[in-house]
């Protein structure tokens, strides 16, 4: 009888063995995600590791090719956005905290906070930082994080914001300040001392540019300079560059084609007239000028830093962007089909005519070439601008064409050890790395593990590369010995409840 | 008096006459419903029931003739449960026709293992109200795959939790034909409800905890002998 009973119990259970291959798995209860499970795209790039946000977990998670995945500890905040600094030793989190102010929390609330990340952990408590800021701006020594007011944000947790305040972020001592600078600013730029120490800012607002002391901890500008004497025409200040020696602003505006000088030790406004609104402008400190583009008019304008006075240089089209590498200038718009380098020595002009206005444009670091890129799916194209000299002085204008399946999603330079440089290519879809040899021109094809969706450069020399797999993949490519994956970190929180409100903390 | 009524005296007079008990081993297959009392599984996989599947076999340890019965025995339940997880990001859909998207499989499958004892009545030989009382270990595996076509890929992951559960439940069994008849195996069917308590499974990786404590409703059917 006992046997007899263990093999009606085997049969029974035979048929469930089996049932849990991964190719088996149970289906038909679908559901939409409120948020991705990772941010492939918005990848945060430190000295010590990657930071990837998990949206749906409400986590950053910290990423190293060797080493364990971690997820950094914000407490009870969820993370909304990281923010680097230059130097790639602190992240500015910002992140939100849910919180409700009545007993049965029939209407909880967020507010936002700011955390100051070193080598994944916290650095100090976390700073009020709502969400009505804009994404904050750092100066180049990493000391300062800066956030103008988005005035089309929505504003919780009630109390009154002050639209003409820009918060300020001591990173290295993990605190905060407001200053009050002018309505609707809009752009940061940093001064400096001659040691490269940041000593303040300069704030673009509507009507008017404020120079404000940060190491003093200035709730208010030293300078205004106002920008128009007439309010009911308000000016909107669009870029601004500082001249090498840090005396001088040169800042442009929207729609107009004034150019502001603004003298930064006898404050004075000067105007100088350009011959359109400046879509663009670089500062050639090398050579103590700035070059200024218009999308509207086809020019090269070059304004020296000595008497501001101005040279025009004749285009055949009008051009959006303007970029410095070495002693040349490259010139590119995306509405036309010329591209051109302006040689910054000896004012020679190159023109390239492209087969369509790129949707983006790379420049090789050492300004040897630029790839161009147009064109979507079934149409996408890489033209190649040679941008070197040849051995008789003269440069070769015609460019060199590549099909792709799809268009780029990411462009990277690599160093040969005969200190050559190769592009590395990345298209949509596309499981293939592209290495593409300057200057042979030759194309080397490199298998991935999923379609790639960004890359970036990652220490002592190699890359890293997102994929597009929903839990999570990312590779980090060394030229001379390969792939190191690391998968899967987007499970880490993923089935996590949202987080409860906690009750608002009484004042004592 | 008439033929008929000479049968039903008959009838009844069979029905009334004790029954010849035996032992009464089983094995069965039967299906639940379990109605849950929290929301981790509707939050986290969908449905605010689990059905579980299962085998259970018996050994009776009263030989004699009473009526009562006692059967201890073990049984295993299973539920499956899954579906596609999808993202997609509208806002650049609007303003980029080249939108980006995931999608992944989520499952959850538990595992429910119990000894237990079942107390029952002998009614005419074919009708056993009884009591079950049984604990043991439940298992909840969260599995998540992000290709669900291929067995291979690289991103399948699975996270276990492992807790004590009891179950009580009142029932009914009805069993033919009667042993009275000398069949050596009967067929028996069954009914019954009752709840589970079970400790919290925590999936700390995923982020989960699974909660089953449940009310339920279970049918069987299986052989006696």
């Amino acid at each position: 009888m006992r046997t007899r009973s263990l093999a009606l119990l085997a049969l029974a259970l035979a048929p469930l063995a089996g049932c849990d291959r991964w190719d088996g798995l149970p289906d038909g209860w679908g559901r939409s995600l409120a948020r991705a499970p990772w941010s492939p795209g918005e990848v945060s790039v430190a000295v010590d590791a990657l930071y990837v946000p998990l949206p749906q977990a409400g986590d950053l998670a910290r990423i190293r090719p060797s080493a364990e995945t971690t997820i950094v500890d914000l407490g009870d905040d969820r993370f909304v956005s990281a923010h680097p600094a230059p130097d790639g030793t602190t992240l500015l989190v910002r992140a939100e905290r849910s919180l409700c102010d009545d007993v049965d929390c029939f209407e909880p609330f967020v507010e936002g906070y700011a955390h100051v990340i070193r080598e994944g952990q916290t650095v100090g408590n976390p700073i009020p930082f709502g969400a009505w800021y804009r994404p904050p701006a750092f100066s180049d020594d990493a000391r300062y994080a800066v956030s103008p007011i988005d005035g089309d944000a929505a504003i919780e947790g009630g109390g009154l914001v002050s639209l003409t305040s820009v918060r300020v972020v001591d990173v290295v001592a993990a605190e905060s300040w407001d200053v009050s600078v002018g309505f609707d600013a809009t752009r940061v730029f940093f001064t400096t001392d001659g040691a490269g120490t940041t000593t303040g800012m300069l704030v673009l607002s509507s009507n008017e540019v404020a120079l404000v002391d940060l190491a003093g901890r200035a709730p208010r500008p030293s300078v205004t300079f106002p920008l128009t004497l007439d309010d009911d025409t308000p000016i909107q200040p669009l870029d601004i560059g500082l001249t090498p020696d840090g005396t001088t602003a040169i800042v442009t505006m929207s729609g107009l084609s004034d150019l502001y000088v603004l003298d930064l030790e006898n404050p004075r406004v000067n105007i100088v007239e350009l011959s359109g609104p400046a879509s663009d402008l670089e500062v050639d400190e090398a050579r103590d000028q700035t070059l200024l583009v218009s999308a509207t008019r086809p020019t090269l304008e070059i304004v020296d830093h000595l008497s501001f006075g101005v040279q025009t240089i004749a285009l055949d089209q009008p051009m959006r962007r303007v970029r410095i590498v070495g002693d040349a200038a490259i010139l590119w718009s995306s509405a036309g089909t010329d591209a051109y380098r302006y040689d910054l020595e000896t004012g020679e002009l190159v023109e390239y005519n492209l087969l369509a206005g790129p949707t983006r444009l790379d420049i090789a670091p050492d300004g040897a070439f630029a790839l161009a890129f147009h064109g979507d799916f079934g149409a996408a194209r890489m033209e190649v601008l040679n941008l070197t000299r040849d051995p008789e002085g003269d440069f070769d204008d015609d460019t060199v064409g590549f099909a792709l399946s799809d268009r780029a999603v990411g462009v990277a330079f690599d160093t040969r050890e005969d200190g050559g440089t190769d592009a590395i290519v990345l298209a949509r879809d596309e499981d293939t790395l592209y290495r593409l040899a300057w200057p042979s021109l030759g194309v080397q094809e490199v298998d991935l593990a999923a379609p790639p969706v960004d890359i970036g450069a990652w220490a002592d020399g190699g890359f890293w590369i997102t994929h597009d797999v929903s839990l999570g993949l990312i590779s980090f490519y060394e030229p001379d010995s390969g792939f190191t994956e690391v998968a899967g970190f987007a499970r880490l929180g993923l089935l996590s409840p949202p987080t409860e409100p906690l009750p608002v903390e009484e004042d004592e | 008096m008439t033929r008929h009524a000479l049968a039903a005296l008959s009838l009844l007079a069979a029905l009334a006459a004790p029954t010849a008990q035996a032992a009464r081993h089983e094995v069965s297959v039967e299906f639940d419903n379990r109605f849950l009392l929290e929301n981790d599984v509707n939050r986290t996989i969908g449905g605010s029931s689990l059905q579980n599947v299962g085998v259970r076999g018996g050994y009776a340890v009263l030989q004699d003739q009473k009526r009562f019965g006692l059967v201890v025995g073990a049984a295993w339940q299973r539920s499956r449960r899954g579906g596609t997880r999808s993202w997609y990001d509208e806002e650049a859909a609007i303003q980029d026709s080249d939108a980006r998207g995931a999608a992944f499989q989520v499952a959850l499958i538990t595992d429910t293992f119990l000894v237990g004892a079942k107390a029952d009545y002998d009614v005419k030989g074919i009708f056993f109200p009884y009591v079950r009382v049984e604990t043991g270990l439940v298992r909840a595996s969260y599995k998540l795959d992000d290709d669900p076509r291929r067995d291979d890929n690289v991103n399948q992951y699975s996270e276990q939790g492992l807790g004590g559960t009891g179950i009580g439940t009142l029932g009914f069994e009805l069993m033919l034909p009667d042993r009275r008849w000398g069949w050596p195996v009967t067929a028996a069917w069954y009914l019954e409800g009752g709840g589970q308590v079970a400790s919290v499974l925590r999936h700390p990786e995923f982020g989960a905890e699974t909660n089953v404590n449940a009310g339920l409703i279970r049918t069987g059917i299986g052989l006696r002998f």
